[in-house]
């Protein structure tokens, strides 16, 4: 069954009204070639003073970073950085098409907390990652409309996530009617007969729907296999562009699927993550191995998606559970601590270049103004927290007006973060 | 009430036959009254409106009784707004509809009545506890004035009224509100230390009240019964059909199918009881722990959890090749397996569950004996499935330490100091530690595993840096990192022994696993002779203290199973397993839509998780204290595991029962057993099982390593799985069946392959009947409509096959048959229904109701 066959079905099993996951869009119906969003998360708090935020010690204060020592905060463009691991490729790189997004406070010290806080834009439990609302509202019906491989994962019942793991497990299973035997294939079934199973199920499940008596979870699940069942052929379009090699790393292939998902249509967001960050002792090695690893991902999303000829449609965010302290503890590592930054990278964008937010010398939180984007410590001016940065994605995406996005509300003020014209500081 | 209206009719349209209609707003939902004088929703679309006077000749007034002596609170509606409108229409104005602009409002309030926790405050809370225990700080201008919890004295009037309301206030508004209050008296996170010892009198009216104020919190017009009131629950049949699929990977037999037929509750917990044995129900056992502890990550690396140097026994496989069934093989999932084989040994030899934290022993194979020693004996030296209780005594600390030291000393023998789960070296190694850690992580996670504790929910979320850049030892004095640390800190000392990969007093002298960096460190107050860190809690639980270093960690599991919460956590525990879910978190977000309905769910779920957790405590089953299979059984017979279909489902409803019930998307494991049993056929490729091993993380399950949770939502992909299962075995299933005699078969006791559409039908139709029984658990009609879809398919099956000409032959490169795993298949089909046959066991494989249970 194609995707307009699909559409066809849900007119008539009457799921265009399903609340949660809203079927049907019109739109969609062809393979999506619009923006991807990929949000990266640097998984157990990364310390942004040696990244996008770096600071200097300050005499008279506790070390921040051992290696401002011997070396000075290096700046291009508007975007300052700090010169260890391989950050001076990746800001040199990427400074024009990024914004930095300084002093978000997280306000806690605990990962599970940062984590939601984070990704969904809310401390508390039960909101979505922003990839869940994208997938809701641009592309609900895709088989592989939201990808997951690591990070915050909650849907609140919007979306589905697919995991990719074994590309080559999942080449056969597309093929779900046929075996390879070298190089000859052999049908499991005859597709006359195969079709007439399908038209029965399909017949079957909609009686299954029909009932008025269904719980929640079994109207859930049957939409599902509904959804599921329509769409499977169409991940033969992200089979037939699988490679014959694969990435060695398990963090790179993860992205590298991603990136196939989204080549073939199916895709319009993923969350990828990357561990390593929560460094309570030998904080410098272990921190600056980790983001090396962090900016080679981003760097190698970027390559990829220019070869396959789509960089302009990468929308890349990256963030954390928290920050870490800005000082060493006995062990050589640093604490949790509040205060992190996140950043946006689309390529050629308007917005590129610039920093909004600030911190203090020892990386307190700072206050702008929503509209100017300059200090304030007035009452006009606030803190950035989450869910300005969730609120600003949603705006970038187009869908912060999406029944997804507005039922689930962030109530944040108004942050004038897109504007070229104006940066903090 | 009684509410009487009327409708004044235009002049115009007196003695014109028309409609009149009566629509109720309640919430989201419009309700219009039929002609029978039943309320129907109404899809708020003009052609389904239905009136409740139709083909009426309209009068000048129309008087319309709308309610007459109706009680609104025991309707339960108490609490909520009706919006009343009134219509008309008329054949003197065709498609015209008048109708009552502004509706008719009716706000109902509850009836004024004293809470019960009000009432039990002024008994047993009020001068008992606060004005004997709180009010000398939490008073105004008291040391703890400046909390949000201040009352006042006894001399104040109303001061009852006012430190109640203080105290729902606080349990309503506070994030974790119930769990902080409860947790205060103890000690945790309270400035004024213990004021409740935790088995006190006091503390359990304290936790009483608690309760009692969140179930009425929660309740707030909605309780166990309107929940579920609409909610028909499977009856015992199919309850037990579920249970033995869940517990014992199998359907039940007829005689088990009988003894609860038209029996009660008692005797379907007897037979939902008498599933927990064997094979299946130890693959539940042992697939459910390691979903939590996750100590399978380890099968294939046993070096994950042993060191050469500390047990000289696995010097022997020390880069030495380890594949599928080699010793090395065998011995790594041996010792990975070892706690859940604890959990399993405990439960199926009906030993109280708190031995899995008091066990004085160590499950121990063969191959896992060989480098744990123990001096055990068994039936058979090479039987992995050999699993005996035994101790670990070849386990050796080091004078000099260090593996690749060439003057390192591992030399000391050592009694291991069991304390079941909480010093398995594979749990332990599964929840490492780090210097700075310092069993922090180990002390968490034994909290949520073995007590349903969340410390990480406990925490108030500071917003002020400031307390975050504390250098004065904050973990200790500072309140905004003691709220959690002061619970966890002791915990993580009782685990002092064990270090940083969890291997006994591994530190040189093999007196202590104190880190160098501690040890070295200028800075500290390390004394030779210490076992934990100065600058820290002392070891211990709670406000007690471990009396003994050697032991810390015994003691602590005993402390465990001692506390009110161990029952409550081990319910915890074990009801993802059963529920296909993790139980509910508190809603804390007040200003969210569905939150009425999430707290009222949460609060009905809490209620029952309770009662399951005090029946278990009290061996009300009458099995003896602490029996996990009665709190399973608990589980099962509840409404959360047996409601099956709803009436007429309201928005709120739909927010209440959310995940609630049948319908649980089966795991990889879970539909291989379920496929195997039902249909004779594993799916494997080779000496791998498809579900359980190829597929395993594209169809949701965990490697217990980097994905840890399982998918619950079926997706595209997983879907796939389900289709090439259909495709790949549909065939193979049939093949086999029929090569064995009809009174052998699962799936075809009633057709051969010579029964046709055309010449058999009624026994076409009767096995279609036992397939849609033993696959899907429908039990239909042969008239029924689903059968006759069956039967029509298998007909159109057929005739295709007849008018394509097919041959006898089974295989063919069109239509392969996969018979390696069949010993006897049946490969000729001159009648062509073997092919047509198999085209409904793929049917139904894929099924809704296959893959879901």
């Amino acid at each position: 069954m194609n995707r307009r066959e699909f559409t066809k079905l849900l007119g008539m099993a009457g799921l265009g009204a399903t609340a949660t996951l809203p079927l049907g869009i019109a739109s969609a119906a062809e393979p999506y070639s619009g923006p991807f969003y990929i949000n990266i998360a640097a998984i157990g708090g990364w310390d942004v003073t040696s990244f996008c935020d770096p600071k200097a010690n300050i005499t008279g204060e506790r070390t921040i970073n051992n290696w401002a020592d011997s070396a000075s905060i290096e700046q291009v463009g508007n975007i300052a950085y700090a010169p260890v691991a391989n950050n001076q490729a990746f800001f040199e790189r990427f400074y024009q098409d990024m914004m930095v997004i300084n002093g978000i406070d997280t306000q806690t010290n605990s990962h599970d907390d940062g984590r939601r806080h984070t990704w969904s834009g809310r401390l508390g439990f039960g909101y979505p990652s922003f990839g869940a609302i994208a997938s809701n509202a641009i592309g609900p019906e895709l088989p592989l409309s939201l990808v997951h491989a690591a990070g915050y994962n909650e849907t609140a019942g919007i979306a589905r996530f697919s995991r990719l793991q074994d590309p080559e497990v999942i080449r056969n299973l597309v093929n779900d009617s046929v075996v390879q035997d070298g190089d000859s294939t052999y049908g499991l079934i005859e597709d006359n007969e195969l079709s007439l199973i399908t038209q029965y199920q399909d017949a079957r499940l909609a009686r299954l729907q029909g009932s008025n008596q269904l719980l929640p979870r079994q109207i859930e699940g049957m939409n599902s296999l509904q959804l599921a069942n329509a769409t499977r052929d169409d991940l033969k379009l992200f089979a037939d562009l699988l490679p014959t090699t694969f990435e060695g790393g398990r963090d790179k292939r993860s992205a590298q699927l991603a990136l196939i998902a989204y080549q073939s249509g199916l895709c319009v967001s993923c969350q990828l993550g990357l561990s390593g960050f929560d460094t309570h002792q030998d904080h410098d090695d272990d921190h600056f191995s980790s983001m090396a690893e962090l900016t080679d991902l981003v760097t190698y999303i970027f390559d990829t998606a220019e070869a396959g000829g789509f960089a302009d449609k990468i929308v890349i965010t990256l963030g954390s559970d928290f920050g870490r302290k800005p000082y060493y503890n006995a062990g050589g590592g640093k604490d949790h601590w509040p205060i992190g930054s996140a950043m946006f990278i689309q390529k050629g964008a308007s917005w590129g270049n610039r920093v909004v937010g600030a911190t203090d010398d020892l990386h307190n939180a700072l206050k702008i103004n929503p509209s100017t984007l300059q200090l304030d410590s007035t009452s006009a001016g606030l803190v950035l927290e989450p869910k300005h940065l969730q609120q600003a994605i949603r705006e970038l995406a187009g869908v912060d007006q999406s029944a997804a996005a507005l039922q689930f509300p962030l109530n944040a003020e108004d942050v004038d973060f897109f504007n070229p014209a104006k940066q903090t500081g | 009430m009684d509410i009487f209206t009327e409708v004044q009719v235009e002049s115009g349209h007196v003695n014109t036959v028309g409609n009149i209609y009566l629509l109720i707003q309640l919430g989201a939902d419009i309700f219009m009254r039929l002609e029978s004088g039943e309320y129907a929703i109404w899809d708020q679309t003009l052609p389904n409106l239905q009136a409740t006077l139709p083909g009426r000749t309209l009068q000048a007034s129309e008087p319309i009784t709308i309610l007459e002596n109706v009680a609104f609170g025991p309707a339960g509606l108490a609490g909520a707004t009706l919006s009343i409108f009134l219509a008309y229409d008329t054949t003197a104005a065709t498609g015209e509809l008048y109708y009552s602009g502004v509706p008719l409002t009716v706000a109902i309030e509850a009836e004024v009545t004293e809470a019960a926790s009000l009432t039990f405050f002024r008994s047993n809370i009020s001068s008992p506890i606060i004005q004997s225990n709180c009010i000398g700080c939490h008073v105004s201008g008291g040391p703890a004035g400046g909390t949000p919890l201040v009352y006042v004295t006894s001399g104040v009037e109303g001061f009852q009224d006012t430190n109640y309301n203080t105290l729902l206030e606080y349990i309503k508004n506070v994030p974790n509100g119930s769990s902080k209050i409860l947790s205060r008296p103890q000690g945790i996170g309270h400035g004024g230390g213990a004021v409740l010892a935790t088995e006190s009198a006091g503390f359990a009216d304290w936790s009483q009240f608690v309760s009692s104020v969140q179930n009425e919190v929660a309740g707030n017009g909605s309780n166990v019964q309107s929940i579920f009131a609409a909610v028909a629950k499977m009856d015992n049949e199919q309850t037990l059909r579920k249970a033995a699929l869940l517990y014992a990977g199998r359907l039940p037999t007829e005689q088990e199918i009988a003894s609860v037929s038209g029996g009660s509750e008692a005797d379907l917990a007897l037979a939902v009881r008498a599933l927990m044995s064997g094979e299946g129900f130890e693959s539940f056992l042992m697939e459910t722990a390691n979903d939590r502890l996750l100590t399978e990550a380890f099968s294939t690396s046993l070096f994950g959890i042993v060191n050469r140097a500390y047990y000289p026994n696995s010097y022997q496989y020390y880069q030495v090749p380890g594949p599928i069934g080699s010793d090395k093989r065998l011995t790594s999932e041996a010792l990975a397996q070892e706690p859940l084989r604890l959990v399993s040994h405990v439960v199926t030899n009906e030993r109280p569950y708190t031995e899995v934290l008091t066990a004085d022993y160590i499950m121990v194979n063969p191959y896992s004996a060989e480098v744990y020693g123990g001096n055990v004996t068994f039936d058979d030296a090479g039987d992995p499935e050999e699993w005996r209780e035994g101790r670990i005594t070849e386990y050796y600390r080091c004078t000099v330490c260090g593996q690749n030291n060439p003057n390192a000393s591992y030399n000391i023998a050592t009694d291991y100091p069991h304390a079941g789960l909480l010093n398995s070296p594979a749990f332990l190694s599964r929840f490492p530690s780090t210097d700075t850690n310092r069993n922090r992580a180990r002390a968490r996670w034994a909290y949520y595993f073995f007590l349903g504790v969340d410390i990480e929910g406990l925490s108030e979320r500071t917003t002020d840096q400031s307390a975050l850049a504390d250098e004065n030892n904050p973990t200790l004095n500072n309140s905004n990192c003691t709220v959690c640390h002061n619970i966890m800190d002791p915990v993580a000392g009782a685990f002092q022994n064990y270090g940083d990969d969890g291997f006994y007093k591994d530190k040189p002298g093999g007196l202590h696993s104190l880190p160098r960096s501690y040890r070295f460190d200028p800075n500290s107050d390390y004394q030779p002779g210490d076992t934990w860190y100065s600058d820290m809690l002392a070891p211990g639980f709670g406000e007690e203290l471990a009396p003994n270093s050697d032991n810390s960690i015994q003691w602590l599991a005993e402390k465990f199973v001692k506390d009110p919460r161990f029952a409550y956590g081990t319910v915890y525990f074990w009801y993802p397993a059963v529920m296909g879910r993790d139980a509910y978190a508190l809603p804390e977000n007040s200003e969210d839509f569905d939150y009425e309905s999430k707290l009222a769910a949460y609060s009905v779920e809490q209620e029952m998780l309770q009662d399951v957790a005090a029946r278990f405590v009290a061996g009300s089953a009458g099995n003896g204290a602490h029996n996990l299979k009665d709190l399973l059984v608990d589980l099962t017979l509840s409404d959360h595991f047996r409601a099956d279909s709803v009436d007429a489902i309201t928005s709120v409803q739909e927010a209440e029962l959310d995940q609630i019930g049948t319908g649980k998307l089966l795991t990889p494991e879970q539909l291989n057993r379920k496929l195997e049993f039902t249909t004779g056929f594993r799916w494997d490729y080779g000496s791998f099982s498809a579900l359980e091993q190829v597929y395993s993380l594209i169809y949701g399950g965990i490697d217990s390593f980097g994905i840890t949770e399982r998918a619950t939502d079926l997706t595209t992909l997983m879907s796939s799985v389900v289709t090439a299962m259909a495709n790949e075995v549909s065939c193979p299933i049939t093949a086999q069946e029929f090569g064995l005699s009809q009174s052998q078969r699962k799936l075809f006791p009633f057709v051969e392959l010579t029964s046709l559409p055309t010449n058999s039908e009624t026994a076409i139709r009767n096995n279609i009947q036992h397939l849609h029984s033993t696959l899907l658990g429908e039990a239909l009609a042969t008239n029924d409509a689903e059968i006759d879809a069956t039967f029509d398919l298998f007909s159109a099956i057929w005739n295709a096959r007849l008018a394509a000409n097919k041959g006898s032959n089974v295989v063919s490169d069109s239509e392969i048959c996969i018979t390696e795993n069949v010993a006897n298949p049946v490969l000729t089909d001159s009648n062509q229904t073997l092919r047509s046959w198999a085209a409904i066991v793929n049917y139904m494989i894929r099924d809704y109701k296959f893959i879901h249970e």
